[in-house]
Order: structure tokens, then C-alpha cells, then sequence
């Protein structure tokens, strides 16, 4: 073999070599952080979910099951680009096991910088108790602020039973019950039409939810004869 | 001794990889938004950056002229994602604030720089001492940059407000104007008083 032969080939086998025990070291590292890894994402999406369900006066949650055994994913069908069509509802059950609130996830897609992934918190009656943004990238200062209490906690307490418009000063400012944040109208409007689209969904398929959320369904079909 | 001191403290102010051999500087415009960012990105791209420099100082007799590049990728892209996934497992909250910049030390030019410039002529030592001087120099320049945009676009520090009620922050530093602001500027006063102890020097 002459010189250049010998040297690719020196080359071929070190890299190769290299890219091997690179790849045995990635290995490891993912075994050992994978169950960490899906233990942290869960424990993040169930902080949220907490926050959102039913508390007592001092702040403890009154659910008593685990929300996200028992989470199922609805589509809003019809044609819209405000949302992502995906709901995930948590269910909160009580110790009798009835359903005290549920705890949505949906992701606005009409944010100023992208999606802005939240969870919304309503009682069985469709009324908000809380909001929480769960990711988004809006203008630090800005638009960040639909996260603070001050823009938040206008939902609380509305329900469309109750007349609730969620319309905002900056859509309607004759016929409005939301105050958008000022400089960030895009990321106020976000957010209320997520709520919005959440609330309206929950209302044309409360029955539908209910039996679901409570963990049996209405009709209970034999797997076997469902082949 | 005296040399492997100089290759510790040479990153920190004289040859500072953002101030003076300003390397890295989009993750740096990017993630200085928060002081908190700051401190988890440069400690971080100093992990890769020690781990990557010993290592390749270690092989750079076995890795043949002609594929030390790609060698070198596959080094620092290893870590890389071994940082990525114990930051994900342990430090979830900041594993999601750095969220895109973890990857993006792959192609940060001051780790391959290092590897090129120090690791693959240097010893075992000499590497690793660069490395921990690159690394600090990189993680300082971090959390002076984001300390001056947190404070003056958010008035907080560490998320502890600073400013009384009246102060109304300028968003403006937060936003990418700002990053390239800051970074200017702080170009221009760390080269200032390099040229300063030089002087003094001679």
C-alpha cells in the first residue's frame, strides 16, 4: 500500500474509532437521565394543572386524583387559525369522584412571537379560575406581562353562562369586558381568543367532556366485540 | 507554574473570547436578556469548552492533519448533548429558559476556536487551564452583559426589582438593539483598558 493509501486509512479507522466511542458515551448518558427526563416533564405539566384547579381558602388543591392519568385530547373541528385544534383537558376529581374543574392546555397561535402555550383552569359550570402561560415568546417587557396578575386575572370568574363577552377594549371599545395590556394588543388578543375558543368548545361539548373527565364513558363499548 | 497561570487568567481580561476575540457573539446577543441566562449559559459552554479542550488535547497526537475538524465535531457535539440531556434531567426550569442555545454551543465558535487555536498543540494542563480561563472569561462577559440589560430593560437584577416605583425600564435593551448596544460599548471599554495596562507596562 503506498503512502496516501496508508494515511486515509489511518483516517477511515481514528475517526471511525472516535465517532464509536462517542456514540457509547451518548448512549449512557441517555439511559441514565431518560426516566429523570420524563419524570421532570411531567411534574412541570401537573404544576401547572395544579394551579389552575379548584383550592380551598388557604390555597390547597381539592382534586384528588391524578389529572394527567386520566387527561384525554379533543379537536376543535371547525376551521380556524387562531388555536391549535388540540385540547388537552386534566381532569380534577374530587374524593367522591366527581369532577370539580378542569384544567385545559392550548396553544394560540396568533402570539406576537409564535405560539403561546397556556392552561386554563374552569369549573364544571365553564367559569375561569386561573390562567397560566405555560411557554411563549413574547416581547420581554411587553407582551410577557399577559403572564402577570394584572392582565390574568380579568378571566377569573367569567363564564359565557354568566354573559361573559371576553372581548377586548382594543376589538370593540363600545362593547368590551377585557382590558388589552398596553403596547402589547397582539399578545392580549392571543390569549383572549385562546380563552375564548376554550370556552366555547367546553360549552358545545359539556356532556361529552363531563363523561369523559369522570372517567367512564356513556357508552361503554366490549373491546372484544370492537375488532 | 507561571505559564499555566498565564493561560488561566489570559481569557478573562486580555484575551477576553467575547471582548477581544469576539467569538461567540450570536448565542451572546441572544441569551443576555436575564442575568440568570447568563450564569447558566456560560457555566454550560465552560463545561464543553474544559471537557472538549482535555479531550481533544489528549487524542491530538492520534487524530491524523487531514479530519481534525470533523473529529473535533463529533468531540464537542458530544458533550454538548451530554450537557443538554443532564441540564434537561436536573435543571429543568433553566434547561428551558436556555432552550435553543444548548445545540447552538456546537457550532459556538469558541469551543472549535479553542480546540483549533490551543488544544491540538498544547499539553493535557496547559488545555484544560484554557479552557477553565476561556470558559470563566466567556461566562463574566455573559453576566456583565446581561446584568447591564436586566437592569436597565427590565430595572431588575436576578429578578429583584432595583429601581424604585417612578423607574420606567427602557424595553429597548432587552430587545436586539440592545444586545448589539451593550455589546459595543463594552467592546470599546474592555479594549480601553487593555490598551491602558499596556501602556503601563512598557
Amino acid at each position: 500500500m503506498n503512502e496516501t493509501g496508508k494515511n486515509s486509512l489511518r483516517n477511515i479507522i481514528v475517526l471511525t474509532a472516535i465517532t464509536v466511542v462517542a456514540a457509547f458515551a451518548l448512549a449512557i448518558t441517555y439511559r441514565v437521565t431518560e426516566e429523570k427526563i420524563n419524570d421532570s416533564a411531567r411534574l412541570e405539566a401537573l404544576k401547572s394543572v395544579k394551579a389552575v384547579l379548584p383550592k380551598d381558602a388557604k390555597g390547597n388543591s381539592l382534586y384528588a386524583n391524578e389529572p394527567d392519568k386520566l387527561a384525554f385530547e379533543m379537536k376543535i373541528t371547525e376551521d380556524q387559525k387562531q388555536v391549535d385544534p388540540a385540547l388537552v383537558f386534566y381532569p380534577g376529581l374530587n374524593d367522591k369522584g366527581e369532577v370539580i374543574g378542569f384544567a385545559v392546555k392550548v396553544t394560540a397561535k396568533i402570539g406576537y412571537g409564535g405560539d403561546i402555550q397556556m392552561m386554563i383552569g374552569m369549573t364544571p359550570k365553564g367559569e375561569i379560575l386561573d390562567i397560566q402561560i405555560l411557554s411563549m415568546n413574547e416581547t420581554p417587557g411587553l407582551g410577557t406581562k399577559a403572564n402577570e396578575p394584572a392582565f390574568k386575572d380579568q378571566f377569573k370568574g367569567k363564564s359565557l353562562e354568566t354573559g361573559a363577552k371576553f372581548v377586548l377594549n382594543k376589538d370593540d371599545s363600545s362593547n368590551y369586558d377585557l382590558d388589552a395590556i398596553s403596547g402589547a394588543t397582539i399578545s392580549s388578543r392571543a390569549v383572549t381568543y385562546a380563552v375564548h375558543r376554550v370556552v366555547t368548545f367546553y360549552e358545545a361539548h359539556k356532556a361529552e367532556i363531563m363523561t369523559k373527565g369522570s372517567g367512564n364513558t356513556a357508552n361503554p363499548v366490549n373491546p372484544a366485540l370492537n375488532r | 507554574m507561571q505559564k499555566y497561570w498565564h493561560e488561566l487568567t489570559k481569557g478573562i481580561l486580555r484575551e477576553n473570547p467575547l471582548f477581544i476575540i469576539v467569538l461567540g457573539t450570536c448565542p451572546s446577543l441572544a441569551i443576555t436578556t436575564k442575568v440568570e441566562n447568563g450564569i447558566g449559559m456560560g457555566f454550560a459552554a465552560t463545561f464543553v469548552l474544559v471537557c472538549s479542550n482535555v479531550f481533544i488535547s489528549l487524542l491530538r497526537k492520534i487524530i491524523p492533519k487531514q479530519v481534525r475538524i470533523p473529529a473535533f465535531i463529533v468531540v464537542i457535539a458530544s458533550f454538548v448533548t451530554i450537557a443538554d440531556l443532564v441540564l434537561h434531567a436536573y435543571a429543568y426550569p433553566l434547561w428551558q429558559a436556555l432552550g435553543l442555545f444548548i445545540p447552538l454551543i456546537v457550532v459556538n465558535c469558541i469551543i472549535l476556536g479553542r480546540a483549533e487555536a490551543f488544544a491540538q498543540s498544547n499539553n493535557v494542563f496547559a488545555s484544560f487551564m484554557d479552557g477553565v480561563g476561556m470558559g470563566l472569561g466567556f461566562t463574566l462577559a455573559l453576566i456583565l452583559m446581561s446584568s447591564i440589560r436586566e437592569i436597565l430593560g427590565n430595572g431588575t437584577f436576578l429578578g429583584m426589582k432595583v429601581f424604585g416605583e417612578g423607574f420606567e425600564p427602557a424595553v429597548m435593551m432587552v430587545l436586539p438593539p440592545g444586545g448589539f448596544l451593550t455589546l459595543g460599548f463594552l467592546i470599546a471599554v474592555v479594549n480601553v483598558i487593555n490598551k491602558r495596562m499596556k501602556e503601563r507596562n512598557t
